[in-house]
């Protein structure tokens, strides 16, 4: 085996056991020596593993279901007024607070979108803009962001959204900003601007955990206080 | 050895799941349909296991997924993931359909909870995986159905696909890059 090219393309057969005794001693060799395929043959060790879960699990349900199941789905039923009357009272009750609310009616798009500053949590100087588009998926939020600094090891942005009428925060997920800070982020969520008190981003310290608990990096205030629903 | 991936850390998976259940509620069809790609195969693998028939898995693939829509209103994300909700719906369900089936008062025997949440854990993430190998081209499908699934070695493969053996070295490795690839953008770690 003669160098990183050729260990390299060994270390698939090699986490799947598919190589000869003396393949095997060679791979073992270079990687001991090489950082760098060390940390490669790390990347693919855990596959095997992952692969029999599949092979252990029991066989997947029959295609057909997926029809039979998603027969007796809901429907969507918002009327199309309906939107329109939301969107409204979101524009208003976005002026009423005050708020840098831009109503943008560009020539084709027929919703209009609402568009709010994100400001800048304490001990962070970033800022941004917030932008709500009613669409026929739903409210479309459209995050950007500057000057997000970077984050230590395991550490993400999470964007969140606040309603009166759930309990704790609706997770939107992670953000991942570019190397100079800056970051877009695009999420559908249920129903209209004016069921949503907050929205804002966090600095969560620990990526695999679910929960809230990150300091607030960028927010702002929504319409919504629990008292939108008129019908 | 490497430590067992554990599904919590699958992030698209439980992130976004409350806003999901929700739209799914509304009538998106596309949240539907990602609820069923998250829980349907989980959920029959639960089923097939419980009450050992593929009729009643199904039927229970069908009942809790018409309850997810139904009672989307009431879950409440302070109390428990949606994961857990789902299988305590499940649960429920499986001693309906097990009763049913044995035309008696019998509850069907159900493991203790750790032991139940590692089964889930495991059922889940293999959902995922499956998902992930979907992502993958036929090409290395087929290379890992031989040399992890067949269980092969790597002249065996060559000799199976008449291919060089270089070729078939290269093309596991590429196979299980696009594969670790597919994990990473699915939010499996470890």
């Amino acid at each position: 085996m003669r160098g990183c090219q050729d260990a390299r393309v060994h270390l698939g057969a090699y986490v799947l056991d598919g190589l000869s005794p003396a393949e095997r001693a060679q791979v073992e060799a270079h990687t001991r020596a090489c950082h760098a395929c060390r940390s490669e043959l790390a990347d693919l060790a855990p596959l095997p593993g992952l692969l029999a879960l599949v092979e252990e699990a029991p066989p997947a349900p029959p295609p057909e279901l997926r029809t039979r199941v998603l027969a007796g789905a809901p429907r969507r039923r918002l009327a199309p007024r309906r939107v329109l009357a939301l969107v409204a009272a979101a524009l208003v009750a976005g002026i009423a607070l005050g708020m840098v609310a831009t109503a943008l009616l560009p020539p084709r798009a027929p919703e209009p979108a609402v568009v709010l500053d994100l400001l800048p949590g304490e001990g962070f100087q970033t800022t941004g803009s917030a932008s709500f588009t009613t669409t026929r998926e739903g409210l479309r939020v459209e995050l950007a962001l500057t000057d997000l600094p970077p984050l230590p090891e395991g550490a993400i942005y999470e964007a969140w959204l606040s309603a009166p009428d759930t309990d704790g925060p609706i997770s939107m997920g992670r953000v991942e900003p570019t190397p100079d800070g800056r970051a877009t982020f695009t999420w559908f969520a249920p129903g209209a601007l004016d069921e949503y008190s907050g929205v804002w981003v966090t600095a969560e310290p620990d990526a695999t955990d679910p929960a809230h608990d990150g300091p607030t990096v960028a927010a702002a205030q929504l319409p919504g206080h629990g008292k939108g629903r008129d019908d | 050895m490497v430590t067992a991936p554990r599904v919590g850390a699958i992030r698209p998976g439980l992130d976004g799941q409350p806003v999901l259940l929700a739209r799914a509620a509304t009538g998106d069809e596309r949240a539907v349909n990602e609820l069923y790609d998250l829980y349907a195969g989980p959920l029959y693998g639960f089923g097939l296991r419980r009450l050992a028939d593929p009729d009643l898995a199904e039927e229970l693939v069908q009942r809790v997924m018409t309850r997810l829509w139904q009672l989307a209103d009431r879950y409440d994300g302070s109390r428990s993931s949606v994961r857990t909700w789902v299988f305590t719906i499940a649960r429920t369900t499986v001693i309906d359909l097990y009763r049913r089936q044995r035309r008696s008062d019998a509850v069907a025997d159900i493991p203790d909870r750790a032991q139940e949440g590692d089964e889930l854990d495991a059922l889940l993430l293999a959902e995922v995986m499956r998902a992930a190998l979907e992502r993958l081209s036929p090409q290395h499908r087929e290379v890992l159905a031989l040399a992890y699934f067949a269980g092969l070695s790597q002249v065996e493969v060559a000799n199976r696909l008449g291919l060089p053996l270089g070729t078939v070295k290269s093309r596991t490795y590429y196979a299980l890059k696009a594969l670790r690839l597919a994990c990473d953008e699915l939010g499996v770690t470890g």
